[in-house]
């Protein structure tokens, strides 16, 4: 996700110095992550070392002069790293659980199965993780009472009537506020995809 | 028949077999207006949908 915001929070990476920006990556790519390796069913243990590795190794390549943005977008980048990642711990986990089938089995060989594919996963929290960001835009922008009325009527799915009473407004304004607030929250995703690209 | 509020739209989308629904359906299928927006209306509950899908996957990460 190369937004404008995002190319500072990449430039504050070249200093080693600068926790700030460290932070502010880990914050923003680790949760998105962490729902990746969770959706393709690694362990509790195993997120934590896929997330912390893949943004380590990430800072590294970055620091190093070797991501080039002309060549791939961050999205290939940093799936490109967090796939490997599961690969390589997957490929571990498999030997030991082949070693000990190997074993039951007297030493003989034993059936390996073939490793799945996580592109549509990574794409998936890639995605939502983009709504993330369109969503935490629309929030700082809007009116907070027409984002409230947007979260309790159309995301919470509270009753139109109960909110217009919850916010002292009308239904008609609920409906209003929840049509405007989608339309809006499309047009920022959109232009996050585009400056994506 | 007029055309639909949005308060109609939103509950034939939540409730496609709840009270006039016919009645609006039936409008809808004449009126190009109408249709467009129930078009637009469903494509805001994809939307609210994936918002929901976020929320659930985030709410499984920890503090990290």
């Amino acid at each position: 996700m190369l937004s404008r915001t995002s190319t500072t929070l990449l430039e504050g990476l070249h200093d080693p110095q600068n926790d700030g920006a460290w932070r502010r990556f880990y914050a923003r790519y680790a949760p998105m992550l962490c729902s990746y390796a969770r959706r393709i069913g690694l362990s509790d243990a195993d997120v934590q070392e896929v997330v912390s590795d893949t943004l380590t190794t990430f800072v590294q390549v970055y620091r190093d002069g070797r991501y080039d943005r002309g060549k791939a977008r961050l999205k290939s980048w940093l799936g490109g790293i967090a796939k490997k990642k599961v690969l390589k711990l997957r490929a571990r986990r498999r030997d030991l659980s082949l070693d000990a089938l190997r074993s039951a089995n007297g030493g003989r060989s034993v059936h390996e199965p073939a490793a799945p594919d996580d592109s549509a996963a990574f794409e998936l929290e890639w995605q939502l993780e983009r709504l993330n960001q369109a969503l935490e835009l629309l929030r700082r922008e809007a009116e907070p009472e027409t984002y409230q009325a947007f979260d309790l009527y159309g995301v919470k799915g509270w009753p139109a009537a109960r909110v217009a009473a919850f916010l002292g407004v009308t239904s008609n304004a609920v409906y209003i506020s929840k049509t405007r607030m989608t339309a809006r929250l499309r047009e920022i995703v959109d232009r996050l995809a585009a400056e994506e690209e | 028949m007029r055309c639909l509020t949005d308060e109609q739209i939103d509950q034939l989308l939540r409730d496609p077999n709840g009270g006039g629904a016919g009645r609006h359906l039936a409008h809808i299928h004449r009126c190009v207006s109408c249709r467009r927006r129930l078009d637009a209306a469903r494509a805001d509950v994809e939307l609210i949908e994936q918002i929901r899908e976020l929320q659930r996957s985030r709410s499984m990460v920890g503090p990290g």
